[in-house]
């Protein structure tokens, strides 16, 4: 399916707070009570409209533990958007929310747009923290506030539509560049381009300068006829390892 | 007119997308009937994928060749990976579309010729491919099979003995299988790599009747990883490490090989038209030492192999010299082929489990030059321990947060396009070098538990002799 754009999402907060489960919920509509500690990046993709647009969400899930902290911080590049993610049970994840958001910050682009969410609302009588102290977080932060159920689905589609709408505004307000890969994932770009341009070069000049017949018998859409034959283009240019 | 080009574009984009079409097959799948045969068969070409453990979908596939994130991709379901073995993987910086390294592992039991003795083993393998994912993609989808196929065809009293004063071990059997495997992969890459297919390194750990195989072919390296020591259990393939073989078959086979094109004497240094008739340093293939010729007209060809270390290569184009494929490759501006140089004979070294002292956190690490360009054997070791050694999370979990952590001592951080390794000194300073650009894979495998495993299965092995002894005989114990 096409789309008019892609935005990057990346999911951060402590452990155990519910960032898989969330991302689990918006993408497959499911509910998993167990589950296993994420290590790595975990990915997530889903369409959505907005104003009659088809926007494609693609959502980075990171592993909240200490540990993967500096891997973490490596995944921002890109995104436009972040779900800041605490449990409303458990108060200490609400009191990392600042460090989060410092690493935010400082290793996004400036004009990320970022979903303060507080999880586990469906858990009310195990509450620690307060709607208003999320809500007083987010206006001194200057960012979104929803409370959200990954078990109920309560809020789950507007945190992840509520956020695509913000960067979408600002789109329309001009705020990000048209030309900024943040929201106009210009990898997919480039690397079109890219290939493109190896494909005509081997097609062009080094199939035929030996005469190694390359091309119409390979489908242009299929990855190994582009990559095998840029491929034949390296070993050829010599230093090939 | 901007907004229909970018339209266009965003077209294009989605349909090259919805264009590749990824296949999904397990990597067991069938192939026509390889028992016993020895040629080379035509094999499909299959689209590109990641190693089938991590599970990834088309979607995903695409997100981890992000070339200026380069996530680092451990799989979903630890339980995919035999004893829950650690992986990790990054795509490189850029040099190429698609990650041409790959990564497989098989487990399952040894149906032996002859008898009705079913034995266990475990298989991991990796590979790094060059000049194209389609080789290594093909060794991954194959060379289990082919090296089981091998492993079947050996009689069962031939493969299990290890008698002391047997003049066959069963270790040689299963060695001389993975190198007869090893040889029937690459000729069956051969129709791939003509067609840009490329070549790839090869490393698989064969762990079979108590003993671990480790076998390697190309600069990707195992090392074992004990207590606190380690060692390469492979050896790494380059044009420097292996320039006497390289330059002895230049020099045995010069007009036929080097065609006049390349000269297989090693020089101190280059040299040009002017010293013709002086005194040069040189060695022939078979020296170690150095001697004095004087220089003439056919010296002043190309050296078969230039350049040392990472940065050697055989006729100025390839810098790992055995692998698969790279059938038709050539040397740059030359023609000259250089396939005859490149051997598939993996180098395997076979140890015995029950004499290292194993404990828990005893591992062996598998890993692309992706790693090692910028981690030294030491170093791997030492993070691997400092990852292996807290309780928790449970080791399973660790494993692969060992990988991951490899991965991330090798790829460091991006600063604009560039990618640097921070790394703390021991007087507070801070050191900063060059992080990898290549494609990274790493496999930490334990070797504890296939002890476990291999103790029972010769003590279930030795009950079931022990029953249909007393039932035939219906006499005491005999041991």
């Amino acid at each position: 399916m096409s789309y008019a754009y892609l935005f990057k999402y990346i999911i951060i907060g402590d452990t155990g707070v519910g960032k898989s489960c969330l991302l689990l919920q918006f993408t497959d509509k499911r509910f998993q009570p167990v589950h296993d500690l994420t290590i790595g990046v975990e990915f997530g993709a889903r369409m959505i409209t907005i104003d009659g647009k088809q926007i494609k969400l693609q959502i980075w899930d990171t592993a909240g533990q200490e540990a993967f902290r500096s891997i973490t911080r490596s995944y921002y590049r890109g995104a436009a958007g972040a779900l800041l993610v605490y449990d409303i049970t458990r108060r200490e994840t609400f009191n990392h929310l600042t460090t989060w958001l410092e690493d935010a910050r400082q290793h996004s682009n400036s004009n990320m747009v970022i979903m303060l969410i507080g999880n586990k609302s469906d858990l009310d009588a195990r509450r620690e923290v307060k709607r208003e102290e999320g809500e007083a977080f987010a206006r001194e932060h200057g960012l979104v506030f929803m409370e959200t159920s990954a078990k109920t689905a309560a809020n789950v589609e507007e945190a992840f539509i509520n956020t695509a709408k913000e960067i979408y505004e600002k789109i329309q307000e001009g705020v990000f560049d048209i030309n900024n890969e943040v929201y106009l994932n210009k990898l997919f770009v480039e690397k079109i381009v890219c290939i493109l341009i190896e494909y005509l070069l081997n097609y062009f000049i080094i199939s035929k300068a030996n005469g190694i017949k390359i091309g119409p018998s390979h489908s242009p859409s299929s990855p190994g006829g582009i990559a095998g034959t840029g491929g034949q283009g390296s070993s050829q240019g010599g230093g090939c390892c | 007119m901007l907004g229909r080009f970018k339209s266009a574009l965003m077209n294009a984009v989605g349909a090259s997308e919805m264009g590749l079409q990824y296949n999904s097959d397990s990597d067991t799948e069938s192939v026509t009937d390889l028992i016993n045969s020895n040629l080379p068969i035509a094999i499909e070409t299959k689209p590109y994928s990641r190693p089938s453990f991590l599970g990834l979908t088309n979607e995903e596939t695409q997100v981890s060749a992000d070339h200026r994130v380069r996530p680092i991709i451990v799989p979903r379901d630890l339980s995919r990976l035999p004893w829950c073995a650690g992986y990790a993987e990054c795509i490189n910086a850029g040099k190429s579309t698609w990650n041409e390294d790959q990564a497989t592992a098989m487990r399952g039991d040894l149906r032996i010729l002859d008898t009705n003795v079913t034995i266990p083993y475990v298989m991991f393998s990796m590979f790094d491919g060059h000049a194209g994912f389609q080789v290594a993609l093909t060794s991954r989808l194959h060379l289990h099979r082919i090296i089981l196929e091998r492993l079947m065809s050996i009689p069962g009293e031939l493969l299990l003995n290890e008698d002391k004063d047997a003049t066959i071990k069963g270790r040689e059997m299963v060695i001389g299988a993975i190198e007869l495997a090893y040889k029937q992969m690459d000729q069956i890459v051969e129709h791939q790599a003509h067609r840009g297919g490329g070549g790839c390194t090869a490393l698989t750990v064969l762990f079979l009747n108590g003993r671990l195989y480790a076998a390697g072919a190309g600069d990707s390296r195992t090392i074992l990883v004990l207590g606190d020591s380690e060692r390469a259990l492979t050896r790494d393939h380059t044009p420097d490490s292996e320039s006497s073989r390289v330059r002895s078959l230049g020099y045995l086979k010069s007009t036929e090989l080097l065609k006049g094109q390349f000269t297989p004497l090693q020089f101190r240094k280059r040299h040009f038209e002017r010293d013709v008739g002086s005194a040069v340093m040189y060695r022939e293939p078979f020296m170690t030492g150095w001697a004095y010729k004087i220089l003439t007209q056919t010296d002043l060809r190309l050296p078969l192999i230039s350049g040392q270390g990472k940065r050697s290569r055989v006729m100025g184009t390839i810098g790992v010299t055995r692998g698969f494929g790279d059938h038709g490759l050539k040397a740059g501006n030359t023609g000259v082929s250089i396939k005859p140089f490149l051997s598939s004979q993996p180098e395997v070294q076979s140890l015995d489990l029950e004499e290292l002292n194993l404990t828990e956190r005893d591992c062996i690490i598998l890993a692309t030059d992706g790693l090692w360009d910028v981690v030294s054997d030491e170093m791997a070791a030492s993070i691997l321990r400092k990852t292996l050694a807290p309780e928790s999370p449970s080791l399973e979990y660790r494993l692969t947060m060992g990988a991951q952590e490899l991965v991330q001592g090798a790829r460091g951080r991006s600063f604009g396009r560039e990618w640097w390794l921070k790394k703390a000194q021991d007087n507070g300073d801070e050191e900063v070098k060059m992080a990898s650009v290549d494609d990274i894979s790493v496999m930490v495998v334990p070797l504890y538990p296939y002890l476990c495993e291999h103790r029972q299965w010769v003590k279930t092995q030795q009950q079931e002799r022990r029953h249909s002894v007393s039932s035939t005989q219906s006499s005491p114990e005999s041991t």
